[in-house]
């Protein structure tokens, strides 16, 4: 069984668009959701839909998985590089990757992305947050009213 | 393997959004309680608070007191980046602490600090800085002993998820846990811990569910009245680590690593670095040793953590002799330690060049009361 399992030279990923991604066993590792695809099965050539994750966003979480995966990158070179792998992301694209993460189950990208998103909310202010995650309040003016003026050193 | 079918991915669901908010500063949160009730509700419930706590042990604080602003709270990645810090008196974080005359800190825990009043009677507060809230007065209780002579620790019990104050004196221990109010006596010390500073939260740690000393034990040929460290110690067989564990109420006595051989200029001190208990001293050439315990309670496990030569940091800085340092925190490579000297200033240690970097910061900090803290949304309530 261990045998056939090393045998696998290449994974075909197929996004929720139907675009095709073959990648290296040692790229999907992180991805548990992938991982127990392949110990399901014992062919050589493994080709697994993704139908909850977009062919751009498995895109960009392969580019992530491949560079962490890199035994030659530097830590200096990776953290750089999550860096501006952050920067160049919009709002709806970070959190599209961290549904994608969690449907994927990958620990490591989930925290790495939940926290991306929580940097970009960080010290914004409650409409800004509100309408970040499409959230429709439900107090009433007075109680948010109240609440503000309650921790009102907060928001100084 | 079933697949599911394509979801449309507008909905972001709640325990995603949950991981996020966790990340978030408390100050953030105290802010984002207006979204909803949901997260209203979310920011008091016990999974989150602990969630929470998790992670932001990662980004530690440090406490700062400073002759114009008394109390602030100081982003400990701040030390990496920059080597000038003025602290500002109009930053939200900065707060006086209350009625700076009769308080003293015992230590902090879980994001909560221990305050004591000791007037007439002794009676204690817990605090919690970051969401600005205060206990009631709490545990009062009077010692009979003129001048007072019960010395106070603080931590958290995971058993009974309970705060505790340990108070005890020669012969003498005594346990107070918050929530239940009660003062109960239990065992002695088979040594008592030695309080080099006046500032009770830097002469304990906590870790493991326990708060340890450093003890020295009694030696026949010196005066045990006697102040000074350096008179009260011959060799290094009086060292001793005491532990108390909060959960079971027990004591443990822990032997030093096995390559210490000579008694250090200055009291070794205890810290918690990297999640592990250290043990920090001088040689007499001049060496700053820091000896970490790997396996909690496991006497064989001491590993020499670092070892840099003091004449490194003379040459950098005027210093008067011997200096005390008190190791504040690693960051997460391992390379990088935080320091502070004396009352003085905070260094920055590079393991991996030997070098020492100064930050400097203004506003008079008094760096011998810093600690390490990490902001919580637990009640103290």
């Amino acid at each position: 069984m261990a045998a056939e399992k090393s045998s696998i030279k290449i994974i075909t990923l197929i996004a929720a668009d139907g675009s095709v991604f073959e990648v290296e066993p040692n790229i999907v590792k992180e991805m548990k959701t992938v991982q127990s695809y392949i110990d399901e099965l014992d062919q050589n050539t493994v080709s697994i839909p993704l139908p909850n994750v977009f062919g751009n966003d498995l895109a960009m979480i392969i580019e992530y998985c491949k560079k962490h995966a890199s035994e030659e990158e530097t830590k200096e070179a990776k953290e750089e590089f999550d860096f501006e792998f952050v920067k160049r992301m919009k709002s709806d694209d970070k959190l599209r990757l961290l549904q994608a993460a969690s449907y994927l189950n990958m620990e490591s990208f989930l925290q790495f992305m939940a926290k991306a998103i929580a940097a970009e909310i960080e010290n914004q202010s409650v409409e800004f947050v509100r309408d970040y995650f499409q959230i429709e309040s439900d107090f009433t003016p007075e109680e948010e009213a109240e609440l503000r003026k309650e921790n009102e050193w907060a928001f100084k | 393997m079933s697949i599911s079918p394509v979801m449309p991915l507008s909905e972001i669901n709640d325990d995603l959004i949950t991981e996020v908010l966790a990340m978030l500063t408390v100050k953030s949160l105290m802010q984002l309680k207006c979204v909803c009730k949901s997260w209203y509700s979310l920011f008091s419930e016990p999974f989150f608070i602990k969630m929470h706590l998790k992670r932001s042990s990662r980004n530690p604080y440090l406490t700062l007191y400073s002759r114009y602003t008394l109390f602030n709270l100081f982003p400990m990645r701040h030390l990496l980046k920059t080597h000038r810090v003025t602290l500002d008196n109009h930053d939200p974080n900065c707060q006086l602490l209350m009625d700076k005359n009769s308080h003293r800190i015992i230590g902090s825990c879980n994001g909560l600090i221990c305050l004591i009043s000791s007037q007439v009677n002794f009676f204690f507060y817990l605090w919690n800085p970051a969401t600005r809230s205060l206990s009631q007065t709490l545990g009062s209780f009077t010692d009979p002993v003129s001048p007072p002579n019960f010395k106070f620790s603080f931590g958290y019990d995971n058993l009974t998820h309970r705060f505790k104050v340990v108070a005890f004196r020669p012969n003498e221990v005594r346990v107070f846990s918050f929530g239940d109010n009660v003062w109960r006596n239990i065992q002695c010390f088979p040594t008592d811990p030695y309080f080099y500073s006046s500032i009770c939260h830097k002469n304990c740690v906590y870790l493991s569910n326990s708060l340890v000393w450093v003890a020295l034990r009694p030696n026949d040929f010196v005066d045990s009245s006697c102040y000074h460290w350096k008179d009260l110690i011959l060799n290094v067989d009086q060292y001793v680590i005491v532990s108390l564990d909060l959960g079971t109420e027990t004591n443990t006595q822990w032997l030093l690593p096995r390559g210490l051989d000579e008694v250090s200029p200055v009291m070794p001190i205890v810290s918690v670095l990297m999640d592990c208990l250290c043990f920090s001293y001088y040689t007499k050439g001049n060496d700053f040793v820091i000896w970490q315990m790997r396996q909690f309670g496991i006497e064989e496990s001491w590993t020499k953590f670092l070892n840099f030569n003091h004449q490194n940091v003379h040459r950098v800085y005027s210093c008067a002799w011997h200096s005390q340092f008190y190791p504040l925190h690693v960051f997460e490579n391992g390379d990088t330690l935080i320091l502070a000297r004396n009352q003085e200033q905070v260094i920055r240690y590079n393991k991996r060049h030997n070098r020492v970097y100064e930050t400097r910061i203004t506003n008079n900090i008094y760096w011998y009361l810093a600690n390490q803290f990490v902001e919580s949304l637990v009640s103290p309530c």
